[in-house]
Parts: C-alpha cells; structure tokens; sequence
C-alpha cells in the first residue's frame, strides 16, 4: 500500500457503490431545498442505488419523481435503459422493485415520512448542508442524504429545512479510528487525542464500534467538540445501543447512509468503513491489526486522496501491526494532537481556531495519598499501559494471595488501579496533565 | 439331587451375590439355565461342559437345571462359569457337597478346565460376606486379597481345586501385590514454572474440594497444571480406597495384580467420548461411566466447550447428588460419582480473548462459544481463573526450582484437617446454613462482599462459593476462625473468570 499516490478526487458524475446513494458532482440546489423531502423519501425506498436514484429522477427533480412512482407510471425497462440495472439485476427483479416502490410510494406523502422521522428525533443531512460533513461531500462517492440522531439544533425551523447549526460546520474535521480489540495504551492515546482536537474545535469523526473508537468518542465528548459517530445500520436501530445512547446523550451526532428500518447486515459494515475514511481531511489509525475495518477505511481514505496518520504502537502487539505498517509506508507520523494539527495544515483544511471555543482544560485533580507498604509494593508491579497478570504481580511482589489481593481491592477503590481483562492496571498517577492542556495558548 | 453353590455377578460399580442351584433328574437330557442370564452367561453350558470332560469327569446325560438366584438381576459375564461346574458336579455326586460349603467361587473356565480371572473381582469379592473363603483364578488374586479380609484360595485348573477342595494337596500359595504402577502422566509442581495463580487455585481446589475451572489460550498450561492436581489431594483412605478400587474393578479398568487403589484417581475423558462412556450405562450390562471412574479423585474435562452441550448438563446430577442414576424399564443402578471437578477452556474461537489487543473475535462469537459451556455447570465451580502463558523469563530462569508438590500437598492435608475439625469432609460441602457458624466473616469482609454484591460482579449464587473458597483460603492461611477481608479477596480473585465470562455471554 502506498500512501503518497492517490487518484484525482471528484473523477465521475457517480461513483457507484453498494448501498447508499452517492452525490456525485453534487445535489442541485433545488433539490437540496424546495424537493428536499422527495429527495429524502426517494433515498429511504428499499434498495435504492444511485444509478436507480439518478436514472428515476432524471432532469425533472426528486418531486416528480416520486408523484410518478405514486402514480404508477414508471418503467422498469425506462429505467434499465437509464442505467438502473446493472449487471446481476433482471428486468423481472426490477419490475418486482418498481412495484414495491410503488406500494410505498401511493401509500405515504414524503412530508409525512421526514416528519415521522423527525418524530422519532432523526433528521435529513443533505450533501451540500451546512451541517453535512463537508470533506465527505466533497469527495466521489458520497451519500446524497445522511439520517442523522442527535445533536438536534434546539428551535431548528423544521424538520425539512436545512439545518445549519451544527458546531462542527465548517470546522476542519479529523477522523479517528482503530481496532476493536485494543490495548491500554491505544484507548490512551485515542481518548488523548480525540479530546485534544475537540477541545480545539476541530470535529471528530469516528464509529460506534468498540476498543479504540470506544475511546476516541469518549475523549471528543470530554473535550467538548463537535463528534459525529457513524453508524452501520439505520440510525433508528440505536445499535450498538451503549455507544449510541452515549454519544447521541453526550452531545454528539450519529450518522448513516443508510436508510431509516435498515438492519445491521454484514456487508454495512465495511461500506461504512470506506465512508468513514472519506468523511474527513485527515484519518489518523490509533492502533490496528493488519487487516480489519480501520484497514478498510485507510484504503477509501488513499483512493480518493484523503491524508493518512497512525500512531506507533509497540513492536510486540498484535494490534499495532497494522498501524505500524502504515508508518513504514508513509503514513504521517501521530504522536500527540499537535501532530494531527499539522497533516491538516498540509491537507489544505479549515484553519484550527487553536482554543477557539474549547473549554479551559486542567490538571485532574485526584490528589490521593500515595500508596506505601505493601500497597505500595503491588503498585509498583502495575503499569499504566500493559495490562498486568496476577501472575506477575505474585512473583514480583513476593506476597502471598490474600496479601496481594487485598491490597489490590484497596488499590481499585482508592482509584490507583483498575481492574481489566486478565489482570490489573495502573491508574494514571497523581497531577497527571490531560493531553489537551497543551494546546492552550 | 440338588446343590446350591454360591458365587457374584455385578450390577453397576457392584457386586451382588448369587445363589447357583443346580438341579439333575431324569428325563430327556439337556442343560437349562434359568434366572436372567445374558448371552455370555447362557453360552456357560458349552464351557463348562468342555471343561469338565478335559478334567476327566462325565457329562451327566440327564436333565440339568441351572437356577441363578435372585432371579430379578440380570447375570452378565461368563464369572458364574465354575460355580456351575462345582454345582454339577455336586449334584451327580461327583463332588461331596459339604466342601463346597462356606466358599464363593468367582471364575471363568476355559476348555481345558483352567480358572480365568471373572472381570471386577475385586467388586465380586468385596460383595462377599466378610467370613466367606473367596476362591478365584490365580491372575484375581491380589484383587480378591486387596478386596477385604477374606480367606483367599486359588487354583490353576479344576483338577488342582477339587484336589485342594477335598484336602489331597495344599492350596497353591498366594502371590504378592505388584507396586502399583507409575502414573506417567501426572505432573509435579517442581515442574511448572510461573503460574503463581494457577498454582494458587490448585492448592485451594485441593484444600476445599473445590471444583475448578481454567481458562486461557493455548499453551497456557492449563491442561499441565490440571495433571498436577491429584498429587495434591490426600491418599485415599481405607473406605474410598475400597469404593474407587471396587469402581474400577466393575468397569474392568484395573490391570489384573494391582492391589488397592491409594492414589486419588484421575480421569480425562476426550470430548469425543460417548454421553454413555462419561456418565455410565450401557446396553447389556450397566458400566460405571468416566464420571464414577474419577470417583474420590479428579474428571478433568479437557477444552470444556467441545463436550456435547447434553453432556455437561447431565454432569449436574453427579455434582449436586454425587452419583449417576440409570434408569431402565426393569432396574434403576446407582453409580457412585464423586469427585473434583476441573474443567479448562479457552476464553473464545481463538484462545487470546484475555490478552488486550491479541483477540479478534466479535462479541457475538464470544458468546456463542462461551454459551455452550452450559451456565449450570458454571456456576457449581467455585474457583475460576484466568491463567497467562507463563513469562519466557519464569520458563527458563534457573534462580530454584518451583516449589514441589509435596511441599503443597502437606499445606493441604493441613487444611483439610482444620475442615475435617469442623466435621465436614471439604469445605464445599459446607451447608449454606451453616456457613455463618462455621465460616463467620469479620466486619471487613462483610463490607468487602456487600460493595461487590451492590456493583453487581458478585451474584447472589456466587456468593456462597466464594464464602466457602474464603474458608479454605483461611485455612490455608492456618487463620483463627474468622474470615478475614484479605481471604474474601482471595477467594474473589480467584473467581475472576466467572465475572469475565459472565459479562461476555452477554454482549452489549
Ligand atoms: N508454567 C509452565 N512451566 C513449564 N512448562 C510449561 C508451563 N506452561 C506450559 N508449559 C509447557 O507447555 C506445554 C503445553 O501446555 P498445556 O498444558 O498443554 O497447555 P494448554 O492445555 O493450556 O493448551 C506443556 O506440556 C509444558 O511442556
Ligand atoms: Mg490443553
Ligand atoms: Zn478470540
């Protein structure tokens, strides 16, 4: 894999993709704005691609086309000759889809659909929206509409209209990602990071997966910027419901391509990778196996010229290969937020309104006696990073189990360890900065 | 003419007594045997016959009755062979039935009248009464000896036995026991390097009796520590020598010369093994299963989620009653089936779940794996670790070698002789109710167990086990009689694993 080439973005009027309805050379304005729910209720009809989108709403617009899906009065064959069917796709398949659209259509008026949605509090990004991740707008192969839950701007004029409020608008706009078996070290870095580059206003882009993205939507809540969390099922799904409830409660934004109802199938997951690595001016892999979804975001990321970054992991860990193999091959080197502030300077992104409202960051302050005697030995058998085996903590410490197992418990609920999977760690010690600290001016 | 003549057959782990009537009279010559005799017994007339012609005696051309009482059990096996010959002959005459009397004849006859061993003579015997002269083959002997304090006599063939029988030479002298053979696979702690939690979970499974469960990745050495445990546990003593050997016996599992058992047994059946194999029954005959095998020792189920999900649950019957019932349309065996319990998994498909960033199974394949290993079955062992691949530093550090199992293993019989002060046989079998006068907690350790109780990692029915593996911790400990904080911590520890795999069953 080669970083340093990448193919001409914007090459094609549609990038065809599985799933989703991509922009291409972008929305018309108007459909953007007077036929913003017909568009919005085209793109959640079942199986909408977006040869079928292009080819239905041809020169007279979204509104038309869905009165005439109303009406009945599409072609399946008008539209093969369009370009709707590709090649697996029969006409009989196509008619049998026509005539579901139909159905849909004569059954519900698109306004009822968004307001149902709105409802149910998701609302309708458009590409080209003020609060539509603009890098992914940008770029081939972007959605024509996002759902979006969360963040809902607080009066926002309705639920058609769109909406401008989002903090993140026009915000330089950072994609954060890793593995989802990750180690201390990389959730460290991560939750590091993300809350540094939220804290300098910069928008954090990322997925409801686990390990490190568990990490990286932490960090960017607590550094209070703006964080839109993509999801691979329909937004409705709330799935997975721990990572959605919390983002969606903690201020930031969920985002999907696909349709409001759609189930989390396998093969969302990697189309919504290669999204992820196109939505933002920069993607930076925290920690990584070789192969995996952050992998796939990467190679949407290069395909259409996107900067990459990865942070060095140890040489030891399964699951920095990956990110280390990047490094190896180019990729920006990421150690801390300023560096991430520099591969967006030379991407040509927004300027970084460095403190620009973020909250004042400090020290954590934890002030705890520090452990001694025999909670001090087990202490000094922990470490902050390395998750550490009871094993290890017996042999070095020399004490017996009920010794050392009391001593953890107290450890644990002084909050100078924590326990993990398969062992303990160390909490981070006393006067411990924040990462973000450093960017204050 | 009538004879009676008394012999065994076994039913399950065994023996029962077996009265041989045997009945000659006029008519139209033939041999009837009579009193459930399976296929093996019935072919009894062609041997016997055989046996008695090439030790010079006639074949009575009369009508012969053969009458195995009691006649509701079935008579499995070919052991009832020289009963039925002493008993015809006795009957025509041949033989003055008043030798044959106060003795219990055990054998199989070959064609030329020799004594073979009857299988589970040591079942056999020790179901015979206790003032009975026990007559088996030579290759039974030390079996019979080892069984119980009967007179024991052997013979080569027939000819010798009726010689011996009516006094005109001496019985053949006895053999000694053979030592008992090596356990080659059995594992000393000298030998495992590392595992300070692994080791630690042996001692206290060994002190209490309590069940265990490792878990790990491959190579971790779960399955080397699981070898090391029988060496921990006492000697068994006078009773359950008897049960296991008798067991053993009935199964046909012990080479023929091998005395009483005194090793705590140790059995590792292979997934692959049949639910009948494991648990006992059987189609002719009922056998005592894998389970009443590792009675008074150890079943080690080895990678615990490849045994049949039907499997692991009819486990629970033995766990909780200590015995497998079997039921069939005319007779329900019960075979005992006590023992520890050690079972060793990996965490998930892969084996690495424990080990941050190594793992790359889904939350959902996680739970399905862990999901087989049958939550019943979980939740009845109390010590659960998580063991780690030991260090490349422990594994080749020469600075003394690991402590030995001996050293261990007197730790342990200490323990147990606190327990046994409390008049319980192990800790895990202290009842619930009791647990507040036997194993009373000091205020910190009361305190201790509350938070985890509030914050949900410890489950009102892990709650018991941990007290219980606390006691043992405390004994261990050679502590006063409270339990303190530090033993429920222990106790906790090493019960890690079960808050581990619980949270994965259940994917968020
Ligand atoms: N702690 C240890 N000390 C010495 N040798 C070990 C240790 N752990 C594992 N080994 C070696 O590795 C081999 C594999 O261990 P094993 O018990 O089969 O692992 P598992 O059952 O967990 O897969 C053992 O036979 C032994 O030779
Ligand atoms: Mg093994
Ligand atoms: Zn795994």
């Amino acid at each position: 894999m080669t970083v340093a080439t990448a193919p001409d973005p914007g090459a094609g009027r549609v990038v065809p993709l599985a799933g989703g309805v991509t922009a291409g050379a972008g929305v018309p304005d108007a459909w953007r704005t007077e036929e913003r729910r017909e568009l919005a209720a085209l793109c959640g009809l079942a199986a909408m691609t977006p040869r079928r989108l292009w080819s239905l709403c041809g020169p007279d617009g979204p509104r038309a086309a869905w009165r005439a899906l109303a009406r009945g009065d599409v072609r399946a064959a008008a539209l093969a000759a369009g370009g709707a069917r590709r090649s697996g796709a029969t006409t009989a398949r196509l008619e049998r889809l026509v005539a579901r659209w139909h159905e849909a259509a004569a059954a519900t008026r698109p306004e009822d659909l968004v307001e149902g949605w709105a409802r149910q509090g998701i609302e309708v990004l458009v590409a080209g929206d003020d609060a539509f991740p603009a890098p992914l707008a940008r770029r081939p192969g972007a959605p024509v509409v996002l759902w979006c839950a969360g963040a809902r701007p607080a009066g926002a004029a309705g639920a058609d209209a769109p909406s401008s409020a989002w903090p993140g608008g026009g915000a330089p706009c950072v994609a954060l990602t890793g593995t989802r078996s990750s180690t201390a070290y990389g959730e460290r870095v991560a939750s590091c990071l993300a809350e540094g580059l939220a804290a300098a206003g910069v928008e954090v882009v990322t997925t409801l997966e686990a390990g490190i993205d568990a990490a990286v939507r932490a960090g960017a809540l607590r550094g209070g910027g703006p964080l839109s969390a993509l999801a691979a099922a329909g937004v409705d799904q709330r799935q997975p419901p721990g990572a959605w409830q919390a983002v969606v409660e903690g201020g930031g934004r969920v985002l999907s391509d696909a349709r409001v109802g759609a189930r989390p199938e396998r093969w969302r997951f990697p189309h919504r990778n290669g999204m992820l690595g196109r939505s933002a001016d920069a993607l930076v892999v925290v920690e990584a196996h070789t192969t995996g979804g952050a992998m796939h975001a990467v190679e949407a990321a290069l395909e259409v010229g996107v900067a990459v970054g990865a942070v060095p992991g140890s040489v030891h860990s399964p699951s920095s290969r990956g990110s280390n193999a990047l490094l190896l091959d180019g990729a920006h080197v990421v150690r801390q937020v300023e560096d991430v502030l520099a591969v967006l300077a030379v991407s040509g992104a927004p300027a970084v309104r460095v403190g620009g409202g973020a909250r004042p960051v400090g020290v954590v302050d934890d002030r705890r006696p520090a452990p001694d005697g025999v909670d001090g030995a087990v202490l000094a058998a922990l470490d902050e990073e390395l998750t550490v085996h009871l094993d290890r903590v017996l042999a070095v410490s020399g004490l017996s189990l009920p010794i050392v197992a009391a001593a953890l418990e107290r450890l644990v609920d002084g909050g100078h360890a924590r326990r993990a999977v398969g062992g303990y760690l160390r909490a981070p010690e006393r006067g411990h900065v924040r990462c973000a600290d450093r960017l204050q001016p | 003419m009538l004879s009676v003549v008394r012999s065994a057959t076994l039913l399950g782990a065994h023996g029962r007594s077996v009265t041989v009537e045997v009945h000659v009279s006029n008519g139209l010559p033939g041999f009837t045997i009579v009193g459930l005799p399976d296929a093996a017994c019935r072919e009894a007339r062609d041997r016997v016959r055989a046996a008695l012609l090439s030790s010079g005696h006639a074949w009575p051309l009369r009508r012969v009755t053969v009458n195995l009482a009691p006649s509701g059990i079935r008579k499995a096996g070919a052991g009832l062979d020289l009963a039925m010959a002493l008993g015809l002959l006795a009957a025509t005459g041949a033989v003055d039935g008043r030798l044959l009397d106060g003795c219990v004849f055990l054998g199989e006859l070959g064609l030329d009248g020799a004594l073979r061993p009857a299988p589970g003579t040591f079942a056999l015997v020790a179901s015979c009464p206790a003032t009975a002269t026990v007559v088996v083959a030579p290759g039974a002997q030390q079996d019979a000896v080892a069984a119980g304090s009967h007179r024991v006599r052997t013979a080569r063939d027939l000819r010798e036995l009726l010689e011996a029988l009516d006094g005109r030479r001496p019985w053949p002298a006895l053999r000694p026991c053979a030592p008992a053979p090596v356990d080659r696979a059995a594992v000393d702690l000298s030998s495992v390097h590392g595992q300070e939690l692994g080791r630690r979970a042996l001692e206290v499974a060994a002190a209490g009796g309590h069940h265990l469960l490792l878990v790990g990745p491959p190579g971790a050495g779960k399955t080397m520590l699981a070898r090391a445990l029988p060496g921990l546990l006492p000697p068994l003593g006078d009773v359950e020598a008897l049960e296991t050997s008798r067991i053993h016996s009935a199964a046909g599992m012990r080479p023929p010369g091998s005395g009483l058992l005194r090793r705590p047994p140790f059995r590792a059946p292979h997934h692959a093994t049949t639910p009948v194999a494991l648990l006992g029954g059987g189609t002719a005959t009922i056998r005592p299963g894998e389970a009443s095998l590792a009675t008074n020792g150890v079943l080690f189920l080895d990678e615990l989620g490849e045994f049949p999900a039907a499997v692991l649950d009819a486990l629970r019957q033995p766990l909780e009653d200590g015995m497998v019932r079997v039921a069939r349309a005319r007779e329900s065996v019960d075979l005992p089936a006590r023992f520890l319990l050690v079972g060793a998994t990996n965490p998930c498909p892969c084996g690495w779940g424990v080990h941050a960033g190594a793992c790359r199974c889904t939350p959902a394949s996680r739970a399905r794996y862990l999901r087989r290993l049958s939550g019943p079955l979980l939740d009845r062992l109390d010590v659960q670790v998580v063991l780690s691949p030991p260090e490349p530093d422990a594994l080749l550090s020469h600075s003394g070698t690991p402590e030995a199992t001996a050293a261990v293993a007197a730790r342990v019989a200490a323990a147990r002789a606190r327990a046994a002060a409390r008049g319980v046989c192990s800790n895990a079998a202290l009842p619930t109710a009791e647990l507040e006068v036997l194993a009373p907690l000091d205020d910190a350790a009361r305190a201790l167990l509350r938070r985890r109780l509030a914050g949900g990692e410890l489950t009102p029915r892990g709650l018991g086990r941990v007290w219980r593996v606390a006691r043992t911790i405390a004994d261990l400990d050679g502590a006063a009689e409270a339990v303190g904080e530090s033993h429920v911590a222990a106790a906790l520890e090493l019960r890690g694993a079960a808050t581990l795999l619980r949270t994965w069953t259940v994917p968020a």
